[in-house]
């Protein structure tokens, strides 16, 4: 199968966390930038225009939401967006942000990277 | 006054009839015509020794009589009690004395004149001769006295002794003593006194016509004859001669005198219609016998009831044949005495001016006597509100007027009892009011010091008792006691409502539904408290009040301010929510790299990949607990999130099998009894997980290499699917079945067939399935294994 090689923005406050995401998809040969909260998470993008961002939602300094509205305010075309919440009603709050698909916590690590496999726009996989 | 009674009746009753006895020997004289002054002298002399005598014996017996009286009066004044026997003596003779004593008395006034008048006809005959009738006058004479001298010694007596007697009979009573005496009635007694008022002076005015008339013919008589005698003594005066007396007696007889001639043995010698004149009066003829030996001098007899006999002595000189003859004449037809008649009216007048009044007098105050007490005592009665001081009326004699008071001294007995019974009544009925106040005083006490508030209301729902708690639950929203829908508009504000949020309706509040017969236990409503706008939980339950025929007669609600308790339960809920979502980033961790590193490091020792897999499962059993946690926080928070919508059964039920962990010890077999479509309305997530349980506890409890079937099938007409999931595994002990679906309930806890877990599983299937409209149970059997079943509601 053809790794195609992606900017993915991990948005996840616990580090170790935030580590196992992106050593995950460092594995499939993904990119990985990773912020801790959402403020940080505006700066990255900026930086690195990530073609998917990984988001938790429950952070400091700036929520999972805050940064996913003020991320679709400033971006013309905003890539698509994951929550990963372990929220009981992660598909509701999924929606509000507007997140292309959800992952709750815990997740399995290979369910986590099909999920972002399969929702990685096709264009950057071909 | 204890030694005077004899003394005071005596002298009362004698000092009356002393009087009238000063009377009767005048009217005795007056009777018999006696005049001159001797013989009035030795007629009072012989009359005055009886009456010392008599008097002196009826006295006497009149002591007697009363000397048991006097005894009781003597102990009575003393402190000591008197006797019984004494008190019945003394009770006896006040009774009977007025009776008894009256007819002795009376009797002896009936007596008293026989011997005078046979002292007179036997020794004093010669020198105060009686008439022929004198004995018959002194009967009658006698009788009259007896007849005034019964009604005036029984009413003195009756005076008397009545006050006594009524003494005695208030002590007898007291001591329970029965009344002796002889009864008499009123009837009687007064039939008796009145016989007597009339017969006194009917029979002495009898008697004394009588004798008057007598007495005035006599008197005529003797005056004729003796103005005869002399008149033959002139005539016979110088001849001697026998024919010449004929003629002389023959010349002054008429035809109602016989003028003869007789010897001085009183035999006739001239003038035989005289001898027959004497031949008819033989009592005449004796008393000339015995005039003429005892005085044959000039003299004249006193005269007979129809005749009248006088005689002169002829003197021996003038004829000489027949010395001491005398000149006799017998006279009859009588006169009237003007004078004689006088006096019997005077005496009548005397008599009906003093005797039958006083007579009368004693006899009121006999009688009013009594009624008087009667009265006093009736009045009391009326009068007065206590029953209890009322005394008890004397009885002054056996008679209707001492049974009248006897009856009312035994209705004031009852009246007293009765008294004392309402008394007894109302003391209890005081002792009951007062434990009744306490024991209210009581329970008021521990209901004001609960902690919970108690609400009574009656059977139309009006409010009867607070106590102090409900009082401060009323401040806070008198909706709490409405018991029916009586709330109005506007005043209301925020009623109570159910935890989930519902208003209560009208007939849903606790009391009402008291009232209508339910019980309730524990149940929950949310109120707002209206300062503070923070709800306030209450507990409630109610029940209603029977009577004793079980109507419900009311209705008792005990609410309990919870809202602590709540508030704490749903800290604890969401402190466990929290901490089961704050567990899932590590364990994501320890999962996502254990998983990652035996992926990854080919080189691992096979002992590193055993503590690798290790940290996996223990990181899955927390994930686990994890989950069960937060489905009961949920449960309980009420925050199970369900999103029904339609859902194939059977692809949900192949899905959840496909799903299962792999076990190749066990297999899993799904069937399907009904080849329809079988679309049911509920939220997948949950279906999935609940089957799930039942499947994954199947497994747990089932031998290796067992099969479990998965059975779907369809009950259109109930409008239901039904899945059921069978093992042949260890089933469950019959004691352990009841408690299965509850809450951290472990049927194989510390058996051998422990295999861990929360006790979560099935009390969360069965709080999925209730919430999605559809049933869940189960039938085992312990070594055969276990069917448990759910259904859900089609689409």
């Amino acid at each position: 199968m053809e790794k195609a090689s992606l900017m993915v923005l991990v948005v996840e406050d616990d580090p170790d966390l935030a580590a196992l995401e992106a050593d995950l998809l460092e594995e499939r040969g993904h990119r990985v930038e990773v912020a801790f909260n959402g403020r940080e998470a505006l700066a990255a993008v900026e930086r690195a225009s990530p073609d998917l961002i990984l988001l938790d939602m429950k952070m400091p300094v700036m929520s999972g939401r805050e940064f996913a509205d003020e991320y679709r305010r400033r971006q013309r075309s905003p890539a698509p967006i994951v929550v990963v919440t372990a929220a009981d009603d992660a598909q509701r709050r999924a929606a509000e942000v507007g997140a292309s698909g959800w992952i709750a916590k815990p997740f399995d690590p290979d369910a986590l990277v099909d999920r972002v496999t399969r929702l990685l726009p096709s264009a950057g996989r071909s | 006054m204890a030694r005077s009674l004899i003394a005071r009746v005596t002298a009362i009753a004698f000092g009356v009839e002393l009087a009238f006895a000063l009377a009767i020997p005048v009217a005795y004289l007056h009777l018999f015509n006696i005049e001159r002054r001797e013989d009035r002298a030795l007629v009072l002399a012989i009359v005055g020794a009886l009456y010392l005598v008599r008097t002196a014996a009826l006295i006497g017996f009149l002591a007697s009589l009363l000397r048991p009286i006097e005894r009781w009066l003597a102990a009575s004044h003393s402190s000591s009690q008197p006797a019984p026997d004494l008190t019945r003596r003394a009770a006896r003779a006040a009774y009977d004395a007025p009776l008894l004593f009256p007819l002795v008395w009376a009797t002896s006034w009936l007596l008293f004149y026989l011997p005078v008048t046979a002292s007179l006809q036997g020794l004093f005959a010669d020198r105060i001769p009686l008439s022929a009738r004198a004995g018959e006058a002194t009967v009658l004479f006698g009788f009259s006295c007896f007849a005034a001298a019964l009604p005036l010694s029984y009413a003195l007596l009756s005076w008397l002794l009545g006050p006594v007697a009524g003494r005695i009979s208030l002590s007898a009573r007291e001591r329970g003593l029965a009344l002796p005496g002889r009864r008499l009635s009123v009837r009687a007694r007064l039939v008796a006194l009145s016989l007597s008022l009339i017969t006194a002076p009917t029979v002495w005015m009898g008697v004394n016509a009588y004798m008057s008339q007598i007495w005035t013919a006599q008197r005529d008589l003797a005056a004729r004859a003796g103005l005869l005698a002399d008149a033959l003594e002139h005539h016979l005066a110088g001849s001697s001669e026998r024919t010449a007396w004929v003629a002389a007696t023959r010349a002054l007889s008429t035809p109602l005198d016989a003028v003869a001639v007789a010897t001085t043995d009183g035999e006739i010698i001239a003038n035989s219609d005289a001898a027959r004149e004497l031949a008819a009066a033989p009592g005449l003829r004796l008393r000339l016998a015995r005039a003429l030996s005892r005085a044959p001098a000039d003299a004249v007899l006193d005269p007979s009831a129809q005749r009248a006999l006088a005689y002169r002595a002829i003197p021996a000189g003038t004829g000489g044949t027949f010395p001491g003859a005398v000149a006799l004449v017998i006279s009859r037809e009588p006169g009237r005495d003007r004078g004689g008649e006088l006096f019997t009216l005077l005496f009548f007048a005397l008599v009906a001016l003093s005797w039958a009044p006083i007579c009368a007098g004693f006899l009121a105050g006999s009688i009013a006597g009594p009624l008087g007490s009667i009265r006093a005592v009736v009045a009391q009665i009326v009068e007065s509100e206590d029953a209890d001081r009322v005394g008890r009326i004397p009885i002054f004699h056996r008679d209707e007027l001492g049974e009248l008071a006897q009856g009312v001294n035994e209705m004031i007995d009852r009246l007293q009892a009765s008294a004392e019974r309402i008394r007894r009544y109302g003391a209890d009925r005081e002792q009951l009011l007062a434990v009744a106040a306490r024991r209210a005083a009581e329970l008021d006490a521990v209901l004001d010091n609960m902690v919970e508030g108690v609400f009574a209301c009656d059977r139309s729902g009006g409010l009867t008792h607070t106590n102090a708690a409900g009082l401060r639950l009323l401040d806070l929203s008198p909706a709490v006691a409405v018991s029916r829908a009586t709330q109005e508009p506007g005043t209301g504000g925020v009623g109570p409502l159910h935890p989930d949020g519902r208003p209560f309706s009208p007939a849903e509040l606790p009391l009402a539904r008291a009232l209508a017969g339910e019980i309730i236990v524990e149940e929950d409503e949310v109120l707002e408290n209206p300062s503070s706008h923070r709800p306030v939980f209450l507990r409630s339950s109610a029940a209603p009040i029977r009577d004793t025929a079980g109507a419900i007669a009311g209705a008792v609600a005990v609410a309990r301010d919870v809202t602590e308790v709540v508030e704490f339960d749903r800290l604890k809920d969401q402190f466990i929510r929290v901490a089961a979502h704050e567990l899932k980033t590590p364990v994501a961790i320890l999962k996502g790299y254990s998983l990652m590193l035996m992926r990854s490091d080919q080189t691992l020792s096979i002992r590193s990949r055993r503590m690798l897999e290790a940290i996996d499962r223990g990181a899955e059993r927390i994930n686990r607990i994890v989950e069960d946690l937060l489905d009961i926080s949920q449960a309980f928070l009420d925050a199970l999130h369900l999103s029904p919508a339609p859902v194939d059964l059977d692809e949900l039920a192949r899905e959840t099998v496909a799903g299962l962990r792999a076990s190749e010890l066990h297999r899993v077999v799904l069937q399907r009894e009904d080849p329809g479509p079988m679309t049911v309305r509920a939220d997948a997530a949950r279906t999935r997980q609940v089957l799930g349980n039942l499947l994954s506890n199947a497994i747990k409890y089932s031998p290796a290499g067992g099969t479990i079937e998965v059975v779907l099938s369809v009950d259109r007409a109930a409008g239901e699917a039904r899945t059921s999931v069978r093992d042949s595994g260890v089933g469950i002990p019959t004691q352990k079945q009841g408690g299965i679906f509850r809450l951290f309930y472990r049927a194989h806890t510390d058996t051998p067939h422990d295999y861990g877990g929360m006790g979560v599983g099935l009390y969360m299937a069965k709080e999925l399935i209730k919430r999605q409209g559809g049933r869940i149970w189960f039938e085992s059997r312990e070594g055969e294994g276990s069917i448990f079943s759910f259904t859900l509601p089609l689409a």
